[in-house]
């Protein structure tokens, strides 16, 4: 191990934990914060030190909410430290040895944390089956990779293979598509205790990105094939994570889905990443690059975030929850929420339209059939970021914005909250300035001082944006508005409900429902006999008759056409995007 | 009573509560009618209480819904008319008594009037005019004919169908200015006595514009998709104890025109209109085939209606000035029954079966498992007038 002394500090902590939780919490924010501070100052170029950067302020987070949020007993600081221990092991890591042992020292608390404090049986065995699975395709990937290279050091690899078996593995941890199907991880992080369910999801999670990321950086020769595979099943993970985020009735489960869509969007720019790497474009890899870390910062802040603010609620089914309305929980809830829903300027937003730009500016520049998987992959993730952000605006609306509950709580718990919110708006405007390399200005709009995120091949610019000018427009006219409107004059009025008096309430499970009884043959409802409407199913029977009845087809098209049926829009949409995609081949 | 008797047990098909007592095809008992096969309420994670009504867009006249509801589906609902009036009709002649009748509910004045005025003419042991019950016939299908106008362009509406609303309006419209033309008053106030219908049936065949018009709509919405997917599979309803349109839509042969002999449907031959599928666009099939039904039974009357250019003058004769009567017809949207007690010629009580105080309950039953989407055209399809529920006569 390279930097040793950084990890070092990390082993008081859970001798610290056993003595008095508080103090180990304080002392995980202490460690982490010196992690942090001397890894930018000692490895600034590092790939690693990236990642500590997004761990660390994770855990400080983190931490910090736990000193109030902790009343699990005296075990969950102790394995917390540990799990804690476990990931910046991996992240010092110079060779497979010290990484898979990392990669362990991580795994095995976690589910005995779940099994000891949920007192369950099923939930860590889950945890487990699925942690050793991963392992041992990290342990086949490794050995192969030790053997090619006579070496178990981080060096470069000729073969696709240990990339192949490692990628599955780090799937498997991430909770992806094929995997997600289990539902394994919903299962163990929506069961955990928030603190906990915050570093699996944000960190652990994210060694998974880290560990495809860092051994296809040492590969030289990716299978393209292979790089479009992962690709294709980041975004069905998008897609489905989101769906299921959207149905989830736990907030945790919604927020533990959230992480397989997010987890799905930085594969999808993974498998780009291997993509390009291969046919050797180099401004689409450093592009695809900065957006897997982009997004990693995005998704691994503002996640810690959510976790935080699901544990501060009593109940964890969402159409139970009380409405809480403390200022900072609210804001904090406010833009963690529109980060991971892809609104600019937060570092959500700009993660989101790297990721589809990516997608776009590849398809156009290979002007290949393989374009037409990269549009439908781009189709897919952006029907699943739609998901995403009614999964989320569900979540607040259920959490806070709804009704009045209560109106306040421990700022202990809603101050880390709120600064894992400001961060993502912060990071939103600085981080893409400080990390990403390609901006450009465009003074006859105001825009100077390479302000402008752009998306470039052969020095020509394809996209772009500027989060910072989205701060200064948003902020210029709220403050031109109040300086000549002044404060908003409210008036408070008893909701009008068709003339009576009664005041119900619109159940999250409600709000939902209809794309669960829309979609119950995708999510695999057993609704049907609920539903025997022939409307609803008009989709799918049009699917039907389409397949079986192409010689009637040419008959009733013409009626079709003037019936303004649904189910015609969908096939049009579906036709558009084909002719899009053969005119971008063409 | 000439048309009903009293009996201990119920016999034929049941028609609904009228008053403290159950009517049935034949026989008027003293049974309860309440239904019995109540289903139980739903309660499961994640439902609420949805309130539709009373003042919401989309409902005609004030009616509340509560609604059981996880999203989107329908688990239960409650109907709770936001219209109550309580009508004094006792003590009254039966033409004061008449002039509150025919003003319950205005869209179905005409079959309100006939069935008083046929519960009277029982009850009083009025022979009837012949020439009378035909011209009550012309005035019962005209009003069958607007009403099932009027609700298919609420079912239109419903599908944002612009252009056969309005037409259907326009056609509506039409009718409501022939039958002024007719009887003086578009909505057949003043026109109903004992033994005799005070309009002139000259310009009735000016029906048959009217009906061949519609018939150009009527096909087209038939070719229209997205109008026929809303509509079919929506608000299921298979039950014995539903009436009218919504029963024939179930391949029930339901209608009290054929049932009883009060009026002489029977001699001008006609054939009831039924649907297969049970649901809402059976119940709209049935009606536009009722329209164009009608209009050939109005265009059969035009000869049988000796008298149509003048108005009769003829008096009536009472041999009972005490008793009791009881009358049913077959209103637009069902059967709809008076029953009067007499007293010294004035009206002692009166009770009503109104079609939709029947067609509300198998609404809420159709309801059951549909989808808030459905909603609209369920209820629009049933042909509901919420002012003849809440009527409680006194």
């Amino acid at each position: 191990m390279t930097s040793m002394y950084l990890v070092l500090p990390f082993l008081i902590p859970p001798v610290l934990s056993i003595l008095n939780r508080k103090l180990g919490y304080l002392s995980i924010t202490l460690a982490s914060l010196y992690l942090l501070i001397f890894s930018l100052y000692e490895y600034p170029y590092e790939l690693s030190t990236l990642f500590i950067a997004i761990s660390s302020i994770v855990w400080i987070l983190t931490s910090i909410f736990s000193i109030k949020y902790d009343d699990y007993g005296n075990w969950l600081s102790p394995l917390y430290s540990v799990i804690i221990l476990g990931i910046t092991i991996i992240l010092e890591s110079s060779n497979y040895i010290e990484f898979l042992a990392g990669w362990e020292i991580m795994t095995i608390p976690a589910y005995v944390a779940i099994g000891l404090i949920r007192k369950e049986y099923r939930p860590p065995y889950i945890f487990m089956a699925f942690g050793e699975l991963s392992t041992a395709f990290l342990l086949a990937s490794f050995i192969i990779a030790s053997v090619n290279t006579n070496t178990t050091s981080f060096t470069q690899l000729t073969s696709p293979l240990p990339l192949i078996l490692a990628t599955i593995g780090f799937m498997i941890k991430m909770g992806i598509l094929p995997f997600m199907v289990s539902e394994w991880l919903p299962i163990a992080h929506g069961t955990a205790p928030s603190n906990l369910s915050s570093v699996l999801s944000s960190t652990m999670t994210l060694m998974g990105i880290y560990g495809i990321l860092k051994i296809a950086e040492l590969t030289t020769d990716i299978p393209v094939a292979f790089s479009l595979f992962i690709s294709a099943i980041g975004a069905f993970s998008v897609f489905f994570g989101s769906l299921y985020a959207y149905v989830n009735e736990n907030t945790k489960g919604i927020l533990a889905f959230s992480t397989i869509e997010n987890n799905g969007a930085i594969l999808v720019s993974l498998g780009l990443f291997m993509f390009v790497k291969q046919l050797g474009i180099s401004s689409i890899e450093n592009m695809a690059f900065y957006t897997v870390i982009i997004y990693a910062f995005a998704h691994s802040i503002a996640k810690a975030g959510l976790f935080m603010s699901a544990g501060a609620q009593e109940s964890q089914a969402i159409s139970h929850t009380k409405k809480l309305r403390d200022l900072y929980y609210v804001l904090g809830l406010i833009l963690l929420t529109s980060s991971m829903s892809g609104l600019l300027p937060n570092l959500g937003g700009v993660a989101s339209w790297l990721t589809l730009e990516n997608l776009l500016i590849t398809s156009y520049i290979l002007h290949s059939l393989i374009s037409v998987i990269f549009i439908a992959i781009g189709a897919i993730v952006a029907m699943g970021e739609g998901f995403a952000t009614a999964a989320l605006v569900r979540y607040i609306t259920y959490l806070s914005l709804f009704r009045v509950d209560y109106k306040k709580i421990d700022k202990l718990l809603s101050i880390p909250m709120l600064v894992s919110g400001i961060l993502v708006l912060v990071l939103g405007t600085v981080l893409p300035y400080l990390l990403y390399p390609y901006k450009t200005s465009m003074p006859q709009l105001g825009m100077l001082g390479d302000s402008l995120i752009v998306t470039e091949y052969d020095d020509a610019v394809f996209g772009a944006i500027s989060p910072l000018y989205v701060v200064l427009f948003i902020s210029t006219f709220s403050l031109v508005t109040y300086l000549v409107f002044g404060k908003p004059k409210i008036r408070r009025v008893k909701i009008w409900n068709n003339g009576v008096n009664d005041q119900e309430e619109y159940t999250a499970f409600a709000m939902s429902n209809n794309v669960r009884l829309m979609l119950r043959k995708i999510l695999r409802t057993d609704e049907n006999k609920y539903l025997p409407t022939y409307g609803i199913d008009i989709f799918w029977e049009y699917i039907y008759k389409f397949s079986r009845g192409a010689m009637e087809f040419g008959g009733k098209f013409g009626r079709a056409l003037i019936n303004s049926s649904v189910s015609w829009y969908v096939l049009y949409i579906i036709i558009a995007l084909i002719i899009i995609s053969l005119i971008i081949v063409i | 009573m000439k048309y009903y008797r009293w009996a201990d047990k119920g016999e034929g098909r049941k028609i609904g509560k009228i008053g403290n007592y159950c009517l049935y095809e034949r026989v008027v008992t003293e049974e309860s009618c309440e239904e019995t096969n109540v289903s139980p309420k739903v309660e499961r994670y994640g439902t609420f209480k949805f309130v539709y009504g009373p003042s919401a867009g989309g409902l005609l006249e004030s009616v509340k819904f509560d609604i059981t509801t996880d999203g989107e589906r329908i688990f239960d609902i409650n109907g709770v008319p936001y219209k109550i009036r309580k009508i004094k009709v006792a003590g009254l002649s039966w033409e004061d008594a008449l002039l509150r009748i025919e003003r319950i509910n205005a869209p179905f004045s005409a079959s309100h009037a006939i069935a008083f005025l046929l519960a009277i003419e029982d009850a009083m042991n009025i022979e009837p005019d012949y020439q009378a019950q035909l011209k009550r016939i012309a005035l019962l299908e005209l009003e069958r004919i607007r009403n099932h106008l009027f609700v298919i362009a609420r079912l239109t509406e419903a599908a944002s169908l612009s252009v056969p609303t309005y037409h259907l309006l326009y056609l509506t419209e039409r009718i409501n200015r022939l039958i002024g033309k007719l009887c003086g008053h578009r909505y057949f106030f003043g026109v109903n006595y004992i033994n005799r219908v005070d309009c002139n049936f000259e310009k009735l065949f000016e029906i048959l514009d009217i009906v061949k018009e519609f018939r150009a709509i009527f096909e087209g919405l038939l070719e229209s998709r997205i109008f026929i997917d809303r509509l079919q599979g929506n608000g299921v309803l298979r039950d014995k104890d539903s009436i009218g349109p919504a029963a024939r839509a179930a391949g029930l042969d339901y209608d009290a025109r054929l049932e009883l002999n009060i009026l002489p449907y029977k001699e001008i031959g006609f054939k009831i209109v039924k649907a297969e599928d049970a649901d809402a666009f059976g119940r709209f099939l049935v009606r536009g085939y009722e329209i164009i039904e009608s209009s050939k039974i109005l265009i059969e009357l035009t000869d049988l209606i000796k008298d149509g250019n003048n108005t009769s003058t003829k008096g009536y004769e009472a041999t009972n000035h005490e008793g009791e009567g009881l009358a049913r017809v077959e209103s637009p949207s069902g059967d709809l029954a008076y029953y009067v007690k007499v007293k010294e010629g004035k009206v002692a009580s009166a009770q009503l079966l109104s079609p939709s105080s029947v067609n509300i309950k198998s609404f809420m039953k159709s309801v059951k498992g549909t989808i808030f989407t459905d909603f609209q055209f369920n209820w629009e399809s049933f042909g509901i007038w919420i002012s003849e529920i809440g009527v409680i006569l006194e």
